[in-house]
């Protein structure tokens, strides 16, 4: 199998640096250890309509797993866990938001002042990150093969189109989410050559899509806060398209 | 069946080769009479009426293709010499997608996807194919509907994702070689994980060829792709004469059998022509341009659109450019493949295609292709398209510089679409960059 030898062979260079070799108890104790803080991640991001928390303040949390070490980032979500209980559902427009980053975080402030929130959540660098599978018993390393194809499916990862559509009408279904915002980033091209199956998909389901395309280090224009109020303000007052 | 595969032989025998000679003659019509243009360059190359008579009877012959043979789309770095023996007739989008760059088509067919949601930051190549097949307007008058699609990742993600859309459009099987990237040497994992992909792709390919991929028929096709490698490479090769017989513009054009029609004896008899009439005009002293006085590379895809208009502009001044990383990548790619282990060594060689390894090895091309070539100076084209091309050229602009001594500009363009282009900034950069050799 290619991708166990291609990480076995990664792991193999990564060994001298880190002057220690990789041991399964060692990797089977990190697979535990993401196990657990995927849960906890994936608790979050299934009671968003329920928790008092502001969209940005969630995906500030939630992308501090990209650079703090596990064990630090697991307590940090278990603390927001107690923090932010599940309560009634969150007054506002449900969206489901789908795209490679959540940036910038002025996007949802925009969202919130205009009467929405992120009810569903399909960012490359969030949701889809999210593995919801158990890790299999026994060999540490077919279990590390499985979490990796257990994740939602991914346009990065090259995912069958009728898989993400599926996964993207459960994700809909699931949260109640009246609209679809697709915010994408410029010269993305998974992301971007997924738009028009995905937008065309929405469309004929009835689904109101925003298409919105940026830039990492770009803040938001006028233009873009206008338009997604705009689109708010079109599902608030319940009109199709 | 029966009469298409008539039409289809007659297209490519008589059809194609008569449209060609019908082209050839209105064209001398139309220029008799005429005053001479004055030009920088030199005198023509006479194969190239040869090589409008091929391409104009191997897309004539497309016309007629489906339903009387198995049609593939293939991309430019698939490894075609696995579906010549099962008779497929293979379709180079990336090739047809040039031709309506050079015709300036572009916009237009990326117009029509653009509505679909396609964005005008993806591959123009990618826009200009999938606006073709939802238009279906093509310079070529038709292009045959494929029974498959085949893409290796080798030259680009990207073609990943729009061979999907394609097989989206069409709801015929895709066959993906995907290559891994290599830094270095490929490791044994890599290549066995490319050759299984190549053994299933014979599979799927003999599915549905309904034909068995013989080892002989194989063999003798990987022998002919080898070949015609090596002659194009010796075309290239007589670019180091000084004067250089041609110049790196002719070569963007000629390259199109060694792409579109490797692996087959028209693609080598060809190049042998070419060859000759090359080495023929090295050795009688007759150039691409009729004053060199400077020689350059050129590294990316050409900007088809502009390619004449950049190419004389430098050639008024005695800017030739005798060698291009991108034309090069077509004498290297066939030259690792043994007929005695096609599936074998087609791994080992489609996975080290230039744009599928590190930025060292590009370096190494550049530096080594700047020596051989005696060049002067180079063009990075920052093609706004192809990112895997372009990605790195800052930092290779810098160490090839460092390293040779050669003056270097990064110009920034795309290979087709004409809106990502700005005419006056390119000729203030290319005439400051001429002067600075004075």
């Amino acid at each position: 199998m290619y991708l166990e030898a291609e990480l076995r062979s990664l792991v193999r260079e990564l060994e001298p640096f880190a002057g220690r070799r990789l041991e399964p108890d060692r990797l089977a104790a990190a697979l535990r250890l993401h196990e657990e803080i995927d849960g906890c991640r994936a608790a979050l991001l299934d009671a968003r309509p329920r928790l008092a928390v502001a969209d940005a303040e969630l995906y500030a949390l939630l992308r501090r797993g990209e650079w703090l070490w596990p064990e630090d980032h697991l307590i940090e979500l278990r603390e927001a866990r107690g923090r932010w209980p599940a309560g009634p559902v969150r007054p506002g427009v449900p969206v489901l938001v789908s795209g490679y980053v959540p940036e910038p975080p002025a996007l949802f402030e925009v969202l919130e002042g205009a009467g929405a929130y992120v009810a569903a959540d399909d960012y490359a660098a969030v949701g889809r990150r999210v593995v919801r599978a158990a890790n299999p018993a026994g060999d540490p390393w077919q279990a590390l093969l499985a979490r990796y194809w257990a994740a939602p499916p991914c346009s990065t990862r090259s995912a069958d189109h009728g898989e993400r559509i599926r996964h993207l009408g459960a994700l809909l279904d699931r949260s109640g989410a009246r609209g679809v915002i697709l915010h994408v980033l410029k010269f993305c091209e998974p992301e971007l050559f997924d738009v028009p199956v995905l937008r065309r998909t929405f469309e004929e389901r009835g689904v109101p899509v925003l298409y919105l395309e940026g830039e990492l280090e770009a803040g938001l224009s006028g233009q873009v806060v206008t338009r997604v109020e705009a689109f708010v303000e079109m599902l608030s007052a319940g009109r199709a398209a | 069946m029966i009469l298409r595969r008539a039409q289809y032989e007659l297209a490519g025998r008589v059809g194609g080769p008569f449209l060609a000679s019908l082209d050839g003659w209105k064209r001398s019509l139309r220029a008799r009479g005429r005053t001479p243009r004055e030009t920088p360059f030199g005198p023509p190359l006479e194969s190239l009426r040869k090589l409008k008579e091929i391409m104009t009877a191997h897309y004539f012959q497309a016309r007629y293709a489906d339903g009387a043979v198995p049609v593939a789309w293939v991309t430019s770095g698939f490894p075609v010499e696995v579906l010549r023996p099962l008779g497929f007739h293979a379709v180079y989008p990336e090739n047809h997608a040039a031709m309506c760059g050079v015709q300036r088509l572009v916009p237009g067919l990326s117009d029509a996807v653009e509505a679909l949601g396609y964005s005008r930051d993806l591959c123009s190549y990618a826009r200009t194919d999938l606006g073709s097949v939802v238009t279906g307007r093509t310079p070529v008058g038709r292009l045959p509907r494929p029974d498959l699609l085949a893409c290796c990742t080798n030259i680009c993600q990207t073609v990943l994702y729009w061979y999907r859309a394609l097989a989206d459009h069409f709801q015929v099987p895709l066959v993906l070689v995907d290559t891994p990237y290599v830094y270095g040497e490929a490791k044994p994992h890599h290549l066995a994980y490319v050759r299984e992909q190549l053994e299933e792709l014979v599979r799927v390919a003999e599915r549905i060829s309904g034909r068995r991929a013989e080892p002989e028929a194989l063999a003798a096709v990987a022998r002919k792709a080898k070949e015609g490698t090596d002659l194009w490479a010796e075309c290239l090769a007589t670019g180091k004469s000084r004067p250089a017989p041609w110049t790196g513009i002719d070569g963007f054009f000629h390259m199109a059998p060694i792409v579109a029609l490797r692996g087959t004896d028209t693609c080598n008899a060809y190049y042998r022509m070419l060859r000759d009439e090359l080495r023929d005009r090295a050795r009688r002293g007759i150039g691409g341009l009729r004053e060199e006085r400077h020689r350059l590379l050129w590294d990316n895809l050409p900007i088809w659109f502009a390619v004449r208009e950049v190419a004389t502009l430098l050639a008024t001044r005695g800017f030739n450019f005798v060698c291009t990383s991108y034309t090069n990548a077509w004498a290297e790619a066939g030259s690792r493949i043994d007929p005695a282990d096609l599936i074998g060594s087609a791994a080992v060689s489609y996975t080290h295609i230039i744009l599928n390894q590190d930025l060292p090895n590009r370096l190494g091309i550049l530096r080594r292709l700047s020596r051989e070539y005696g060049v002067d100076g180079a063009v990075l084209h920052s093609d706004r398209s192809c990112k895997p091309y372009s990605i790195g050229q800052v930092d290779l602009k810098q160490m090839l510089a460092a390293g040779t001594g050669i003056r270097v500009l990064l110009l920034e363009a795309d290979h087709s679409d004409p809106r990502a282009w700005s005419r006056e900034q390119a000729e203030n950069r290319l005439t400051a960059f001429m002067e600075s050799f004075e």
